[in-house]
């Protein structure tokens, strides 16, 4: 069957985002914020779980960007800053890492045990910073790949300590599709795929904003990972030609087809042909799942929503008339 | 009005924006409540952009610009006021900052001036030191926005483009004689079938105009796109060096680099006042590779001041005055 999930995080309420403004300037109390973003949470969870989605994803409502909460949690890293994030017009506080990440605080593990209090029955998806996205787009002195490993280390430790798994781990390594990303990164990435396996058995590696080098993408296909995501939103026709002259087995493959990026909602036929295109490119029949491009993070929450809930119908109509099918 | 002279060489100027004055932020506001007419609006900022310009004239900058006082954000401040555009809903710009990105709901059309007044203001209180026209691009309000309208984007960009060339037309016509485009969204995608999108709504916008054309771009992968915009109908490109630590300097020689050059000698991130030495340098190893002579080169910030601290956009803004009087004397422009 094949899967359909959201890549990455969501939007804040208004609700919410009015709680954190007054934490910050202490009209209310840490845990009157904590329950305005438990209630965003819960909302999206269901609308997850409403809309048919085979992976209730983390919507880290807390996340100030991708890196913040571990930066916050570890020791040997602070938050400098503010830098673009890739191509939108959003910026995250460089990671500054003036040694070896220090586990203080679990982050993937507390939220893994909120998550289930919430939805105990449905499988879990955390997305975190893929080690080398968040070494090379930090700061330091360090040996860029060594920090990568520590930092899987860090993501072990964490849910070791916890005493928390998701079902998923998903790494984004939206880096990879810089241009100037090269096999060297995906050798690093090889190194903490092995650190990770150790405490995670079920792993998925995210590309998204761009499309990556053909190189590149040779070597992520063969990380012993669940599946790999690449968007096809972007430049849908640099995505496809990739795929039809790399040819990955089908099974592995995952295409985000709805641009969380983006209001504008994409037609169901626009969106079928995608699939279709794809499957014509990969080597096998059955994909492994459809996904959004990215995370909902930089649209307003119920365009987010409507979003979700459109990938949930599409991805459904899509198994019955496409997948199963051609299968 | 007196004349002011520009200097033969090493011309100092600014990106644009500058701390807003308190004054500003709060009509800004206002304004936005519905408090205020926008006739109320332009008269309470007045007062910022003269401060503003007492600034620059302190620093004793050459070519100078209104400070963008009335501009909450870069394009909101546009697309408000043309027709085709609603305000949407908010969307994060970082931490727990948030905009409204504009929605693109019918056409666009220009309606009337948007920028004029500001810049005529700061012409009239500048003492004779030119004022930069300084517009938001076409790519950036594309870019910035959402669009439920147009099925192309490429039919969006050249509407923005021909709603924009409005404005500069009527601002040409009133004598502007320096029009800065700024485009920082593009570096963020640096690459060809973009580059060549903005240099088609570059021509819509700026074709057969009477004025000295210059296009800012900043931050992002600059030289990925520099071999393709280096043909853009413009005179000057004012770009981001010294924050990127001048990595852009080997690619403006490798591709033969020879318009004039807004040349980004102090980081507009960072608290730190570059010394006029530290700004010398950077002058010096641009001087170094040979391929534009002073008189092309043009001392100003990284990009626009507005999250410095005023007193340390202005100490900046001295020094580089300062390093550019030293370097005219220094190759003979001035005794």
């Amino acid at each position: 069957m094949m899967k359909i999930f959201v890549l990455g995080a969501y939007p804040r309420s208004a609700k919410t985002r009015k709680a954190i403004r007054d934490l910050d300037e202490g009209k209310i109390s840490i845990e009157e914020a904590r329950l305005a973003i438990l209630e965003d949470t819960a909302y999206i969870c269901g609308v997850q779980v409403g809309a048919g989605l085979s992976y209730v994803q983390d919507p880290a409502i807390e996340n100030h960007d991708i890196f913040r909460p571990f930066v916050e949690s570890w020791r040997g890293v602070y938050a400098d800053g503010l830098l673009r994030f890739f191509d939108n017009n959003f910026f995250y506080r460089i990671p500054v890492f003036v040694e070896e990440p220090d586990v203080q605080k679990c982050v993937i593990s507390q939220r893994v045990r909120i998550l289930k209090r919430i939805v105990h029955y449905y499988p879990i998806k955390i997305s975190v910073p893929g080690p080398v996205t968040f070494s090379f787009m930090s700061k330091t002195e360090l040996d860029r790949s060594e920090l990568a490993i520590s930092i899987s280390r860090a993501y072990v430790l964490d849910s070791e300590l916890g005493d928390s798994i998701p079902d998923i781990l998903q790494l984004d390594e939206p880096f990879l599709t810089d241009p100037d990303a090269s096999p060297y990164h995906v050798s690093i990435l090889e190194e903490c795929v092995k650190e990770l396996k150790r405490r995670f058995s079920r792993i998925i590696i995210s590309l998204y904003y761009g499309v990556p080098r053909e190189d590149v993408f040779k070597r992520v296909i063969e990380l012993p990972v669940e599946a790999l995501t690449i968007s096809l939103v972007e430049y849908p026709d640099r995505a496809l030609s990739l795929l039809k002259t790399v040819r990955p087995e089908s099974s592995k493959i995952c295409i985000g087809v709805i641009d969380a990026r983006d209001i504008k909602v994409e037609e169901y036929e626009s969106v079928k042909k995608l699939v279709e295109k794809t499957i014509e490119c990969v080597e096998g029949r059955d994909l492994y799942g459809i996904s959004t491009s990215c995370g909902f993070e930089l649209i307003p929450l119920k365009y987010a929503i409507e979003k979700t809930q459109i990938l949930g119908r599409y991805g459904l109509r899509i198994s019955e008339e496409v997948v199963k099918v051609r299968g | 009005m007196s004349n002011y002279t520009l200097p033969k060489a090493f011309i100092t100027t600014v990106v644009g924006s500058y701390p807003k004055f308190p004054e500003a932020q709060e009509a800004i506001e206002k304004r936005k409540r519905g408090l205020i007419s926008e006739e109320e609006f332009r008269k309470i900022c007045r007062s910022a952009i003269r401060k503003v310009v007492e600034d620059y004239i302190t620093a004793g900058v050459d070519i100078i610009s209104d400070g963008e006082q009335t501009r909450e954000d870069m394009v909101v401040f546009f697309v408000e006021r043309m027709r085709g555009y609603e305000i949407g809903d908010w969307v994060r710009i970082f931490d727990n900052v948030y905009f409204r990105k504009p929605i693109v709901v019918s056409k666009i059309e220009y309606v009337g001036p948007m920028i004029i007044e500001d810049w005529e203001y700061a012409r009239s209180v500048s003492d004779g030191r030119p004022v930069k026209f300084i517009i938001t691009g076409p790519y950036t309000i594309l870019d910035w926005s959402f669009n439920l309208y147009y099925r192309d984007r490429r039919e969006l960009i050249f509407d923005i483009a021909r709603a924009l060339r409005r404005e500069i037309e009527e601002a040409v016509k009133r004598g502007a004689k320096y029009v800065q485009v700024d485009e920082p969204a593009l570096s963020t995608r640096p690459v060809r079938e973009e580059a060549e999108l903005l240099k088609e709504a570059l021509e819509i916008m700026l074709k057969g105009l009477d004025c000295k054309k210059i296009v800012h771009i900043c931050f992002g992968r600059i030289e990925r796109i520099l071999p393709y915009i280096l043909d853009y109908p413009v005179d000057q490109f004012d770009l981001e060096f010294k924050n990127s630590n001048f990595r852009l300097l080997p690619y403006l020689k490798e591709y033969s680099y020879n318009k004039e050059l807004g040349y980004g000698v102090v980081d507009v991130h960072s608290l730190k006042v570059e010394t006029v030495e530290e700004i010398k340098d950077a002058v010096y190893r641009l001087l170094k590779l040979d391929i534009i002579g002073p008189e092309k080169i043009y001392l100003d910030p990284d990009c626009g001041l507005k999250r410095l601290p005023r007193e340390i956009a202005l100490e900046k803004l001295k020094n580089i005055v300062k390093a550019a009087r030293e370097l005219r004397r220094e190759y003979g422009y001035e005794s």
